[in-house]
């Protein structure tokens, strides 16, 4: 028995028929396809309102300032992928920010600072990874400790000032720099999304992380290592979020304690709406692109329109609800 | 004497198969009325319905005398129905009297509960029971036996017109089945009547006033216990069975592929023995609560057991896991595909190849042309009908999932195949090619632990059949004396009632 013939066709009268039609193609559609086309519509939108909006110049300014969020949406779309969640992306970000200008401004080497940064994501990573599968402790929980520890950390270890003096010159190129027109935390950006792509994809460990996510007992049964699948998947959000920390410090010239602040949930809200799941196993890298350049896009078009801040955030909430609902709308008759 | 509840014609269709056809059934007040079946017959859904979990697709269902529409669970509350459920369904964290009054607590004012009433009442329906259970126990620290007890109380205290008792005796000792028995007997006194469903005959002929014997979603008949034998109702549950011929191809070779050595698992099964030899198909079957599921993945590593020793190809394995059971060339097909054997938003072809990533990478890469071939081969072999390999396995049948479950393992080429029910909910075609395939293995000299419910497909493929009761394999029936109906039989204990 082929799979269409569990789903009889409707009853055509016009009104179902149509419904059903445009139900049927929603569900052909990849999910990317359908944000992908949400995207478009708000670049139409705000191109009607605002002939700067368009402009190239102005779209490599939201790319460049998305390319940070879209590091840790990766990070965050790795963790919901192997049925996980990461709350302390933010934090991470943030500690990894101010240790690299920490150590280099003692150090007097950005080398050192940046590899003491990135180590310090990484470790946090695994720790979260460690205490998620050897101690057992829930994924939302450990990470939200996590939140908790790191963000208390940066204030500790800075004392709640900004670490400016001695910030090397050629260090700043990362954040602030670019290769022709493309600004440095683009390509970096770039790069993390084709690498994590490729990883996915390709190899084994890809795999291994959409089957635990996808269901934990099968990969199990499949005798593939589910807590070192979890355990690797934590600390590459590590160090990816310290990657994310460097691009920042660079960026503003100065470790910032707030720095992070912002970032989780602008990482979660993209990953949603790039169509990936909560209950992990369904999500991809393209997708959570799009949905980071949705907010990019909805954030510098609403100021260019002269919307408040407030309004974009109140859009933002309104965006994730719908992208959900398209999902679901989509799943209903599976 | 008018009937309690009469339930007419009902009839309830899943994909691909009735699991109810045109079941007629009618209970009158204090009658204990016990529903028999091999698993898959229908008796779940047909408890299913009459509790409301389940719509009926057609047919009545008649309280009182009066048509009742859709049922719900709190509707069949309210008009006095109940049910004792195979699995326990209390709330772990709450006290032993809050679950039995769950939903109905006594209150002193609105919305205040009273505690002392609550704490009097569950103590006197425990005492009714003889049970030592107090009403103050966390449901949590109880064990099987007590929390199974703890639910009679509930039904007891419902004072319901209707009791639906779903394998009420399936964890229970000799003496708790005694006292349950005194209750039921208590119950039939006071008028109430009693839905009992079973799998062992010889409870049946000491409770039941009649029995209706289901086969196939279809009532065979309806009788009374007393103008009956077991023999009788084993005949009426095999029927259609009974002309199949053994068609055993293979004969098993001497080598032992798997042994296993006084396995036990708490609360599951006991000391449990036996060996798979090359070739052979070695079946296995009882209740579902036999422990013949629990014993299936502590063989395969998905739970630990807590005593004896499983070998492989000779070899002992301390702490079986699913890693180490596929590294010695076992598999397991599991009884619930979507719970344990498939991802199912994922392609076939990463189903497939799931158990073989290790052979298709190089240097942590999937050589996905590799793979690809791999899925191709077995959706060619199986017949598997796709749009493409890449095709989410959500989207196929029941058959073909099942036959993507089947290709995930034959790709690492198993000496030993445990199959759970492989045929459930599938189609009968894809029925056939699983048994098809289950022979040809066999013939490779692969050896296969065959689960299943059904005496038919049971006698027809294996080469000897083990049975489970209450987590002791009680008894093994040679090639010679393999028939559905001793089969049954031995399922049943007809031999004691």
């Amino acid at each position: 028995m082929s799979g269409q013939e569990l789903h009889p066709a409707q009853e055509p009268t016009a009104a179902r028929s149509l419904w059903a039609r445009w139900l049927n193609w929603l569900q052909q559609l990849e999910p990317q396809w359908l944000t992908f086309g949400a995207l478009v519509l708000f670049c139409l939108i705000f191109a009607a309102f605002s002939e700067a909006f368009l402009r190239p110049s102005n779209l490599l300014v939201i790319a460049r300032q998305s390319s940070i969020i879209a590091i840790i949406a990766i990070a965050e779309l790795l963790t919901l992928l192997a049925g996980g969640i990461d709350l302390s992306v933010g934090s991470l970000a943030g500690l990894s920010g101010i240790v690299t200008a920490g150590v280099m401004v003692s150090t007097g080497s950005p080398v050192l600072g940046v590899l003491a940064g990135m180590l310090t994501g990484t470790l946090f990573g695994t720790i979260n990874g460690l205490v998620i599968t050897r101690l057992g402790i829930q994924d939302i929980i450990a990470t939200l400790a996590m939140l908790f520890i790191a963000h208390g950390l940066i204030y500790a270890y800075s004392g709640g000032q900004p670490i400016y003096k001695g910030i090397d010159e050629g260090f700043l190129f990362i954040g602030q720099g670019s290769i022709g027109p493309i600004s440095m935390p683009i390509i970096i950006a770039l790069v993390v999304a084709g690498v994590v792509s490729l990883m996915l994809n390709f190899t084994k460990l890809g795999r291994q992380i959409y089957a635990v996510g996808g269901n934990r007992d099968v990969a199990y049964a499949s005798g593939i290592n589910v807590k070192q699948t979890k355990l690797i998947v934590y600390m590459l959000s590590g160090f990816l979020c310290s990657i994310a920390g460097v691009i920042v410090t660079a960026r503003l010239g100065s470790g910032q304690p707030a720095a992070g602040d912002t970032f989780l949930l602008d990482a979660v809200a993209a990953v949603i709406l790039g169509g990936a799941s909560l209950s992990g196993g369904v999500g991809t890298v393209s997708g959570t692109l799009i949905g980071v350049a949705i907010i990019g896009v909805l954030s510098n078009g609403l100021t260019l329109a002269g919307a408040t801040y407030y309004t974009q955030e109140i859009l933002k909430g309104v965006m994730v609800i719908l992208a959900v609902l398209l999902n679901s709308v989509r799943g209903l008759k599976r | 004497m008018s009937a309690l509840l009469e339930v007419r014609n009902l009839t309830k269709r899943f994909p691909g198969v009735a699991a109810l056809d045109n079941v007629s059934l009618a209970l009158a007040p204090g009658e204990v009325h016990a529903l028999v079946g091999e698993n898959g017959a229908g008796k779940s859904t047909l408890v299913k319905i009459l509790t409301g979990v389940h719509d009926a697709d057609a047919g009545e269902i008649l309280w009182k005398g009066g048509a009742v529409p859709a049922l719900t669970p709190a509707l069949g509350r309210a008009l006095g129905i109940s049910a004792i459920y195979q699995e326990t369904s209390l709330i772990p964290n709450l006290s032993v009297a809050e679950n039995i009054f769950l939903g109905r607590l006594p209150e002193t004012a609105p919305t205040i509960v009273d505690w002392g009433a609550l704490q009097r009442s569950a103590q006197e329906i425990l005492s009714q029971l003889g049970t030592r259970v107090s009403p103050r126990e966390r449901v949590s620290a109880l064990n099987m036996i007590e929390q199974r007890m703890v639910e009679v109380a509930r039904s007891l205290s419902s004072r319901s017109d209707l009791i639906i008792m779903d394998e009420p005796t399936a964890a229970l000792g000799a003496n708790e089945i005694s006292v349950l028995f005194d209750t039921i007997r208590q119950l039939k006194a006071r008028g109430v009547a009693i839905l009992y469903i079973s799998h062992f005959l010889e409870e049946v002929f000491q409770v039941a006033d009649r029995v209706t014997v289901l086969r196939d979603g279809r009532r065979v008949n309806t009788v009374s216990t007393a103008e009956t034998s077991a023999g009788e109702i084993v005949y009426m549950m095999a029927g259609r069975h009974l002309d199949l011929q053994t068609q055993i191809t293979s004969t098993p070779q001497e080598r032992v592929l798997l042994r296993a050595d006084r396995l036990s698992r708490q609360n599951a099964f006991y000391d449990v023995s036996f060996t798979l030899h090359a070739g052979e198909i070695l079946g296995l079957t009882g209740p579902m609560s036999s422990g013949r599921m629990a014993l299936a993945h502590a063989l395969f590593g998905i739970q630990p057991v807590t005593g004896g020793e499983i070998f492989v190809g000779g070899q002992g394995m301390s702490r079986m896991q699913p890693r180490k059971a596929m590294r010695s060339g076992m598999g397991l097909i599991p009884r619930h595909r979507h719970k344990e054997g498939l991802v199912v938003d994922a392609s076939i072809t990463r189903n497939i190849s799931l158990p073989s990533l290790d052979r298709l990478s190089r240097a942590g890469v999937v050589q996905r042309k590799q793979e690809l071939t791999l899925a191709q081969t077995f959706i060619e072999r199986l017949g598997i009908k796709a749009k493409s390999a890449g095709q989410p396995v959500r989207e196929l049948s029941g058959g073909n999932q099942q036959k993507v479950v089947l290709s995930k393992w034959m790709a690492i080429s198993p000496q030993v195949l445990i199959l759970d029910e492989p045929t459930q909910g599938v189609d009968v075609a894809s029925k056939e090619e699983i048994y098809q395939l289950m022979v040809e293995l066999a013939g490779q000299g692969v050896g296969i632990l065959f689960i299943s419910s059904e005496p038919g497909e049971l006698a027809r493929f294996c080469h000897r059949v083990m049975i489970m009761r209450r987590g002791r394999i009680v008894k093994t029936l040679e090639q010679d004396e393999l028939n559905p109906a001793r089969i049954v039989e031995q399922v049943t204990g007809a031999e004691k009632a």
